[in-house]
């Protein structure tokens, strides 16, 4: 079976430091796998193993972040298939449809096309279901469980205070939740043989020519928390519990 | 403007949310929702001109069928901005109406401001660290407000309710069951008081002294993602965080949890934060209303016994 996998590679959030007006500051932040886009990959590459068939990672990013591409391809993608662009894009609509364009040119016989449930850094949760609307086929998102059996694809999805079961037929985008399986860690061998993995490089203007961005962030200011930070030493439990709780009744909230 | 939303609840939140927007605009206020839900004259007296409910809609079994009623109702109202209501489900109909559309898509909406006739959407980025105000630039802009963000309030306009039918829309995938799923796993979003723990617990083994604390306190328990996603010792999908659940409780006890920005981006809604972890240089410490420097394995049992006894 031919399987497609969308994987955003975004910065290490926990790395983007703020300048002196607030604004981010992404020089020398890595480049990373989006952490839910793990479970995507693993769940192209289980299904590989069960049916056989080709994983091909296709993602909006810039070429140069070479170490998060091979990770991906360690993890057990086969190919990789990059739409070159500067740094890590915000715009769902833009990402969506070079995503839906390159996966037509260059995969049409995709059946199942995966997709995280969330970015790392914008945790939008839109980008997956926006694909297979471009492509014009169905989406099913936060699926916690995926079978293959004969022609259909049975989903197990983790919904809004329910868990629903749902058959479908192949080509469909599956938007995987964290609890569809347990990301494997490559191995040294994985790893190794991941730089002799194929890797395109796409041009967007190659892809599709009419993928813009439709949204644009006007402003960007840190997040500022109005708390009190008032600490208590806790070297003496007896003391610093003590002293907690009478702030917590003053307060009112205990 | 058009509002999606299946539950009634927030479908009242949205309306009432954005009256105040769609007014300055000089923009009508329509809102959809499912049959199922109910409420149309709930919904009028929380700000719509206008409830278009769609009849069978149970029918509709994907995310793309459901856009497909919605785009006939595009078809009627003709909404510059169409606002959804943000669950799970919400966002995924959002989407991938968006993209059928040709729309700009802005998800996790905490808030719309009107700056110079033009409305942008605020919202967090970069895993939480910013925030930012957002503007789109296709002829129909299709947000995605995250629950709760908007606050419900009774405007009563007198508007109208119609129906119309989208039983003969076909769904391409099926739905061929629905469990509800255990509320334990879910009442934390909604909990007055909540205590999580984190990697600071050293063993599972451990977990009584937070549990005896937390009846102590009449708190609901949670725990931070590595506790439920590498080590197991909570089931699936009770950590709270940016991507996890988030919570608005009155008090908040994060207990060993050290601070990571996913986590503190689930946390902002919550009235006093307490952090008590051994690390004083760990960030929860910045984002905390009270923090004690201590050891956990000392501190806990003296606060819990002492709660007891009053």
């Amino acid at each position: 079976m031919d399987i497609a996998v969308c994987v955003k590679l975004t910065y290490d959030v926990q790395e983007i430091r703020a300048d002196g007006n607030g604004a981010p500051v992404f020089q020398n932040v890595p480049i990373k796998i989006s952490e839910f886009d793990k479970y995507a990959i693993e769940a192209g590459v289980k299904l590989k193993e069960g049916s056989g068939g080709v994983v091909r990672m296709f993602s909006v990013a810039n070429p140069n972040a070479k170490e998060a591409i091979k990770e991906a391809l360690a993890r057990g993608c086969d190919e990789g298939y990059i739409i070159a662009y500067d740094y890590p894009p915000q715009d769902p609509a833009m990402v969506s449809k070079l995503l839906a364009s390159a996966i037509r040119i260059h995969a049409p016989q995709s059946q199942i096309i995966f997709a995280g449930e969330a970015s790392s850094d914008m945790s939008s949760s839109v980008t997956g279901a926006m694909v297979a609307a471009w492509l014009g086929i169905p989406f099913i998102g936060y699926a916690s469980k995926v079978q293959v059996q004969g022609d259909s694809v049975m989903i197990e999805r983790d919904g809004d205070n329910v868990i629903e079961g749902f058959v479908c037929k192949p080509p469909v985008v599956i938007g995987t939740s964290d609890r569809l399986n347990k990301p494997r860690t490559p191995t040294l061998t994985q790893i190794l043989s991941a730089g002799r993995k194929p890797v395109k490089i796409l041009s967007p203007d190659n892809v599709d020519p009419e993928a813009a961005p439709l949204s644009k962030m006007e402003k960007v200011d840190v997040f500022r928390m109005e708390r009190k930070r008032v600490l208590i030493d806790g070297s003496d439990p007896v003391s610093s519990a003590e002293k907690l709780i009478s702030e917590l009744r003053r307060e009112g909230v205990l | 403007m058009l509002i999606y939303s299946e539950d009634k609840e927030l479908a009242c939140e949205l309306a009432s949310g954005v009256r105040e927007v769609a007014d300055s605009l000089s923009l009508k206020v329509s809102v959809c929702i499912p049959d199922s839900s109910g409420g149309g004259d709930v919904i009028l007296a929380h700000g719509a001109d206008r409830v278009i409910i769609l009849k069978n809609w149970s029918t509709l079994h994907g995310c793309d069928a459901i856009a497909s009623s919605l785009e006939r109702v595009i078809k009627m109202v003709s909404p510059r901005y169409i606002l959804i209501a943000g669950t799970k489900s919400g966002k995924e109909v959002g989407a991938y109406l968006a993209a059928r559309t040709g729309s700009g898509c802005i998800s996790e909406v905490k808030k719309v401001v009107v700056r110079n006739g033009k409305p942008l959407a605020t919202r967090v980025v970069y895993g939480g660290r910013f925030t930012s105000e957002i503007s789109c630039s296709s002829g129909v802009c299709i947000m995605i407000i995250s629950p709760h963000a908007f606050e419900k309030r009774e405007t009563h306009r007198g508007g109208s309710v119609e129906v119309i039918d989208v039983g003969d829309i076909p769904s391409r995938v099926k739905r061929i069951s629905t469990t509800p799923r255990v509320k334990s796993e879910s009442n934390l979003q909604d909990a007055q008081v909540v205590v999580c723990i984190g990697r600071g617990l050293k063993k599972k083994d451990d977990l009584p002294l937070i549990k005896g604390f937390a009846d102590a306190v009449n708190g609901s328990l949670g725990c931070s993602r590595p506790l439920s996603q590498d080590l197991g010792w909570f089931p699936p999908g009770v950590w709270i965080g940016l991507s996890g659940i988030k919570i608005k409780p009155r008090l908040y006890f994060c207990i060993g949890v050290s601070g990571q920005i996913q986590h503190v981006a689930g946390i902002t809604d919550s009235k006093i934060i307490v952090a008590i972890n051994n690390n004083p240089k760990a960030p929860i410490f910045e984002y905390c209303d009270y923090g004690i420097t201590g050891d956990m394995y000392k501190v806990i049992p003296e606060l819990t016994s002492r709660l007891k006894r009053k």
